[in-house]
């Protein structure tokens, strides 16, 4: 509240000079001639902007003549302010110790709504009490949900839409210095990931790639990253955000800043003839992935996605289907890795005791301690088979003559043998965390000696990779 | 920007409070918590709400935020009052405010929300106020209510929330919210009055404002009794429905027709053909038609595809029938999806037309082609262009009606391009980078505009669902001129003189033929009328099919019952109606009337029953009184005989027949001259002229040529046969010559009688009679209709009861024949009582009537 403020006491002009002492508490307002209007002592005009008629308390009646003038205001109190009770009036005309007992029956007012405002605000203050109490409950069910989904559901981020990318079509060219945006063709509620497609990386390796999600309504930038230009590759660049966004929905807008010394190219899908939807006047649309997770809740990050700048690094990671989609035979045998849409699952078919494997390119993240996943053999009846993990750093893809490197001690889990048709859990406990990215290795063989008449369908699911911070969780 | 310009307050944010005590917290704070680089001042408006709260809540803002929060209690008086006062207070109180925003106590506003606003408002300093799309809390759902503004939609549906920013100028003009409203839809009607002003609005699509939904709301209320509010809007707003109104809001804001042009490979947008329009090229088009099928609701495209030659339209201008062309397309395009119209020069003196819904590859010679813009974008969805390329073939898949209309011969024939014109368009629609990206939804809002799809239904609403004439009001004084049918007979002469008659006094006549396809349209019917146009409805019937009688004429089905909506859409554009013996057109008088147009019945005579009881237009129009404006009699007798009938005299309004044909002064010396010096010893020649049919007589006439023969009497039949029936008797028929139809030959003809018969058994005023008269031919006449208006007997003609016609006509003729100095006597006496006869000044009266209306119209 201002610290000028003072409640309003209402005078006759003829009761102006007598009721000036009043002024060290209150503001006298003084009726006009015309009986409508108010001015303060100094003459100037008191209306509803300085906060008549809410602050006025009372009609102070010095003098005989102030009676009559106050059946009038109270008329307009009720007719023109729609007060039901009227103006009060405070009759001092017979007063003996005048100014001491106005300042009483003044006090005696501003104490019976300082009790009335002591009443709201505990009750305000309860309210609230019982306010953040249902929030506590209801964020700690949250937490729960969110909790059981990681650990139970494996929570994986949905792939809601994808602008296919057309290479019929001119990508579209970023200068040094260039600044599009893309509106994105989806609503706010649940957006997890944003995936654009270079048509090639940069030819210098200077400079970054700024991208800034924002949302239009609230004029708010919710998530920002940066991206070294020598990081760019060709391909599907996944921009992931810790948390989805929440249930408000607001339209949401890709800002992209190029930053680099080189020309940067972006894969185009389809034109559009909105021009709200186009990135630069005349240009298709670029091509785009959206990812879609439960409105608010945080997921595990995509091992291929980038996190946003300022969000705190991730505890865990998903390495789920899209990974495995991406993944490649290190096998000899062509053909002895297939991703599955119908089991949601990697096929990395043995023969023989040789070993079949798949590579995940980069899904070892800096960081992580424990990787876990379920593994399978989808059919009914043939050998048991060998399942596990191994870590390889990145680089040591070129070295490799053979179709596997050579996995560094503690880089590779135990082998987990199962017979057919069993579902269980695979764990890869690493003593040190990752210092640097790796490739994932995923690694299956027909147990014992045996050669298979067929290749076998062994089959990894999704897994979670863990820091150090929640591995113990 | 100055300290001082930064901090001033230069948008007012009303909040009307009523019984929302607890959720009033969250629009203050909303308010309290916008980010702009101006002032934004609050005024509480608490409308003499019950509950404490209210006013504790209020004046702890205001104490807490003086200067920036107002508190105004005042008696309850319903959300528009309570409004008006904030807005009041607010303009008068902070002359800098530029802008109000209305926020109701019950919904939030984004933190950049007014920034936003009032950039939107600066940006477009043409709109008076900035409108928000509706995303709702509490029951979620996002309205799109983006795309142009449009006034015609607005008058509607409600696609302005109150929730807007509306500039200062708009309350200074006047423009306050009706407090009569009391139910709802109060800020609807505020943005048609602000409309009505002369003010539009713009759309925010990110405007940043929230709208708390509820199962229970006043809205909801509102919705409730929606009928009732919209007819009240309508009331008041009577104006903004009127199809005038209505047919210029669709011109500017929502084109009807996208015309290509394949001879200028341009494509025109426009409601009114004739007008000049937004032109495209295809591939802009091309945008727009894609724009409009990835959002309809938001972008808007014409209802109606046309293709077509400009060569090809400018012929349908010159035939006068350009707009009559689109309106039966349009028609027969919402049935079938597509229509056609092939051109060909037609017979001399006809025009008509015929439809078919089975071409039978006809079609592909089609000049125009219409097809429904919803149909089109169907077919661009297709897989395959192979259905819509088979319009090309005999076997042609899509249902389509060809419209064939025969043109005065002498039009120069045009290669019929528009089908081959059109599946080259849309190869070209198929083939657009477009394509595949619109037809995908990429807005995540729901668009709320609906009717932005098919503006064009909201005029016919106002006619019945009739297809509106694409015909703009251009200041113009319009008349239509209504027949059953244009053969012949007199009543299409009287109407044919009377339009000539009205363009002198300075209207525009149109020519309306309402039960036949086909007719007789001389060049100078072409010449007279600004438009030719035929109903071509199969379900109108000027008789027949009636339920019940009035004064034993039967009203006709389609009058009372029938669907008018055809008729009046093709007539709603005119100022006045005139129905010449239009039937059961009568029954779309009093709807003509109600839209505005000035109706007069022309009346010329009452047919007779199989028995001979007088029956037909004279009484259904006495049954259709009230229906009308005016009546307009051919003759004083008949003008007594509708008094009689009780119609008032102030609405009869005679229009006496007079000669058909003006006859130049020194033709009509040559004629007396001529008529002066024949030989008395000559035959008597003498005359029938006009239709073979069993009203005029025939029997009689046979009867008497049979008895008055050569070598005393020299016979002239000249005629034809408009209606069915019996065969002519032989006499007759071996005299007929055929009908003559210009001036010079009637003048020739008349030049050449002494006398002329007709016996008919009931007549109006003939017009015959007139021009015989006016060249000095005696005629011998039945005395029936108001023919004893003009024939005295024995003074300027031969007048003779119906009963001993055939012996009296003989024994005329007999007289006359022996005594030439009567012959000259009558003749001369007869020339002079039809000198003064003039159709201009015989329309005077009813044009100085009807011109009498359109200034009483124009100062209500």
């Amino acid at each position: 509240m201002d610290e000028s403020w003072k409640p309003i006491v209402i005078v006759v002009n003829s009761d102006a000079k007598s009721a000036s002492f009043l002024s060290a508490i209150a503001q006298v307002a003084v009726i006009g001639a015309d009986d409508r209007t108010f001015c303060d002592l100094e003459g100037n005009l008191i209306g509803p902007a300085q906060g008549l008629p809410g602050d006025v308390l009372c009609f102070l009646a010095l003098s005989r003549s102030a009676l009559e003038a106050h059946a009038i205001a109270d008329r307009l109190w009720r007719v023109e302010f729609g007060v039901a009770d009227g103006l009060d009036l405070e009759d001092h005309t017979r007063a003996r110790n005048r100014e001491a007992e106005v300042f009483a029956a003044i006090a005696r007012r501003l104490s019976s709504q300082l009790r009335r405002s002591h009443a709201g605000k505990t009750r305000l203050m309860r309210e609230v009490a019982l306010l953040r109490r249902d929030h506590d409950n209801m964020q700690g069910a949250f937490a729960s949900l969110e909790a059981y989904f990681h650990r139970i559901v494996r929570s994986e981020r949905s792939l809601t839409m994808t602008l296919s990318p057309d290479p019929g079509l001119p990508a579209l060219s970023l200068r040094p210095g260039d600044e599009i945006e893309q509106r994105l063709p989806a609503d706010s509620p649940g957006l997890s990931d944003i995936g654009i497609c270079l048509r090639s990386a940069p030819v210098s390796g200077a400079g970054s790639l700024r991208v800034t999600l924002e949302l239009l309504e609230d004029g708010e930038a919710v998530a920002d990253w940066v991206i070294p230009a020598h990081q760019l590759t060709e391909g599907w660049l996944r921009l992931s955000l810790a948390r989805a966004l929440g249930p408000d929905p607001q339209t949401a807008v890709l800002r992209l800043v190029w930053e680099g010394e080189s020309e940067l190219r972006l894969m185009p899908s389809m034109p559009h003839p909105d021009p709200r939807f186009t990135p630069r006047s005349g240009a298709p649309m670029l091509a785009l992935r959206l990812w879609k997770f439960v409105p608010g809740t945080q997921a595990a990050l995509p091992v291929d996605g980038h996190p946003a700048q300022l969000a705190p690094m991730p505890d865990e990671w998903n390495i789920g289907l899209s990974a495995l989609r991406r993944a490649q035979n290190a096998s000899p045998e062509p053909g002895a890795v297939e991703f599955s849409d119908l089991r949601t699952g990697l096929f990395v078919r043995p023969k023989s005791e040789a070993v079949a494997a798949a590579r995940i390119d980069g899904a070892g993240r800096p960081g992580m301690v424990h990787i876990f996943g379920g593994v399978k053999t989808e059919q009914e009846a043939g050998p048991e088979v060998e399942y596990a993990y191994a870590l390889a750093p990145a680089n040591a893809r070129k070295r490799v003559a053979s179709h596997l490197p050579q996995f560094d001690q503690g880089r590779v889990s135990d082998w987990l043998r199962l017979p057919p048709n069993e579902w269980r859990e695979l764990h890869l406990f690493l003593d040190q965390p990752l210092a640097e990215p790796h490739d994932l290795y995923l690694l299956s063989r027909v147990a014992g000696k045996s050669v298979a008449p067929a290749p076998v369908e062994a089959c990894f699911f999704r897994m979670i990779g863990k820091t150090a911070k929640v591995a113990a969780e | 920007m100055s300290a001082e310009v930064l901090s001033r307050d230069r948008v007012a944010v009303v909040v009307p409070i009523y019984r929302h005590s607890a959720l009033l917290i969250e629009a203050i704070e909303s308010v309290l918590a916008q980010e702009a680089e101006f002032g934004i001042v609050l005024i509480l408006v608490n409308d003499g709400c019950p509950f404490a709260e209210t006013e504790a809540t209020c004046l702890d803002y205001a104490r807490a935020h003086p200067g920036r929060v107002i508190y105004l209690p005042k008696p309850n008086g319903g959300l528009s009052d309570t409004r008006n006062r904030g807005i009041r207070f607010a303009l008068e109180t902070f002359p800098e405010v530029e802008a109000v925003y209305l926020l109701d106590a019950d919904n939030r506003l984004r933190p950049k929300a007014l920034a936003r606003a009032l950039a939107a408002l600066e940006a477009h300093p043409e709109a008076g106020w900035v409108y928000p799309n509706i995303d709702m809390f509490g029951q979620r759902y996002a309205g799109d209510y983006g795309g142009p503004y449009s006034q015609l939609l607005h008058a509607q549906m409600n696609i302005c929330e109150a929730g807007s920013l509306i500039r200062r100028a708009v309350f200074e003009a006047g423009v306050v919210f009706d407090t009569s409203f009391r139910k709802g839809f109060e800020d609807w009607e505020f943005f048609l009055s602000a409309a009505a002003a002369g003010f539009t609005g713009v759309n925010l699509e990110d405007f940043g404002f929230l709208y708390r939904k509820r199962p229970e709301s006043m809205l909801r209320e509102a919705e409730r009794e929606g009928a009732a509010i919209r007819l009240a809007m309508r009331e008041k707003h009577r104006e903004a429905f009127r199809p005038a109104m209505l047919m210029r809001l669709e011109q500017a804001e929502a084109p009807r027709f996208a015309i290509y042009l394949s001879d200028r490979d341009e494509v025109a947008l426009s409601s009114d053909p004739g007008q000049e329009t937004e032109r495209l090229s295809p591939e802009a088009f091309s945008q727009r038609i894609w724009l409009s099928q990835s959002d309809p609701s938001r972008h808007p495209s014409p209802p109606f595809m046309v293709v077509a030659t400009e060569a090809g339209l400018e012929q349908l201008e010159a035939a006068k029938m350009l707009h009559w062309a689109f309106w039966a397309l349009e028609a027969a395009a919402d049935q079938k999806g597509i229509s056609a119209l092939l051109l060909q020069p037609g017979s001399e003196g006809r025009a008509g037309l015929s439809q078919s819904d089975r071409p039978e590859g006809r079609q592909v010679l089609a000049n125009v082609l219409m097809i429904r813009t919803a149909l089109l974008r169907e077919t661009l969805q297709d897989e395959s262009a192979a259905w819509i390329n088979s319009l090309a073939s005999a076997a042609c898949q899509p249902a389509i009606r060809l419209l064939e209309l025969n043109l005065p011969p002498q039009s120069a024939p045009i290669a019929g391009t528009a089908v081959f014109s059109f599946l080259s368009m849309v190869q070209r629609l198929r083939a657009s980078p477009w394509r595949r990206g619109a037809m995908m939804q990429l807005g995540w809002r729901k668009g709320d505009i609906a009717i932005r799809e098919a503006p064009h239904l909201i005029l016919r609403r106002e006619l019945s669902d009739g297809v509106a004439y694409p015909r703009l009001r251009d200041g113009g004084r319009h008349v239509g001129i209504l027949l059953p049918l244009i053969e012949f007979g007199g009543v299409e002469k009287v109407a044919l003189n009377f339009v000539r008659a009205l363009r002198s006094w300075g209207f525009e006549p149109h020519l309306f033929v309402l039960e036949r396809s086909d007719a007789a349209i001389s060049d100078e019917w072409r010449a007279l009328v600004g438009s030719i146009n035929f109903l071509a409805d199969p379900a109108f019937r000027a008789w027949g099919g009636g339920q019940g009688a009035y004064l034993g004429t039967e009203v006709p089905g389609w009058a009372q019952d029938g669907a008018h909506g055809r008729l009046l859409g093709m007539l709603h554009w005119l100022d006045v109606v005139i129905s010449f013996h239009g039937g059961a057109a009568a029954g779309v008088m009093g709807q003509l009337r109600r839209l505005g147009i000035q109706t007069v019945s022309s009346l010329h005579l009452s047919d007779l029953s199989a028995f001979g009881r007088p029956v037909g237009n004279t009484y259904l129009s006495a049954a259709y009184e009230h229906a009308f404006d005016y009546f307009a009699p051919c003759s004083h007798q008949l003008a007594d005989w509708c008094h009689a009938m009780g119609i008032p005299q102030d609405k009869i309004v005679a229009v006496p027949n007079a000669p058909s044909f003006p006859l130049p002064a020194e033709i009509a010396q040559a004629s007396l001259r001529q008529r002066a010096g024949r030989d008395p010893a000559e035959p008597l020649r003498v005359m029938y002229l006009g239709r073979l049919d069993a009203q005029k007589g025939l029997e009689r006439l046979a009867e008497v040529m049979t008895s008055a023969e050569a070598p005393r009497f020299d016979w002239r039949v000249i005629g034809g046969a408009v209606m069915a029936g019996a065969p002519l008797p032989a006499v007759v028929a071996r005299h007929v010559e055929p009908v003559l139809t210009s001036p010079e030959e009637l003048i020739a003809a008349y030049d050449w009688a002494d006398v002329l018969v007709l016996l008919s058994g009931y007549e109006g005023l003939p017009l015959t009679i007139l021009e015989a008269m006016r060249q000095g031919v005696v005629v011998i006449a039945t005395d029936v209709g108001a023919v004893s208006e003009v024939l005295h007997d024995g003074e300027n003609g031969v007048l003779l009861p119906l009963e001993g016609a055939v012996l009296g006509c003989l024994s005329a003729l007999d007289r006359l024949s022996r005594d030439r100095a009567l012959l000259r006597r009558l003749s001369e006496r007869a020339r002079a009582d039809m000198n003064a006869r003039d159709w201009v000044e015989a329309v005077r009266p009813l044009a100085q009537r009807l011109q009498a209306g359109f200034k009483s119209a124009a100062q209500k």
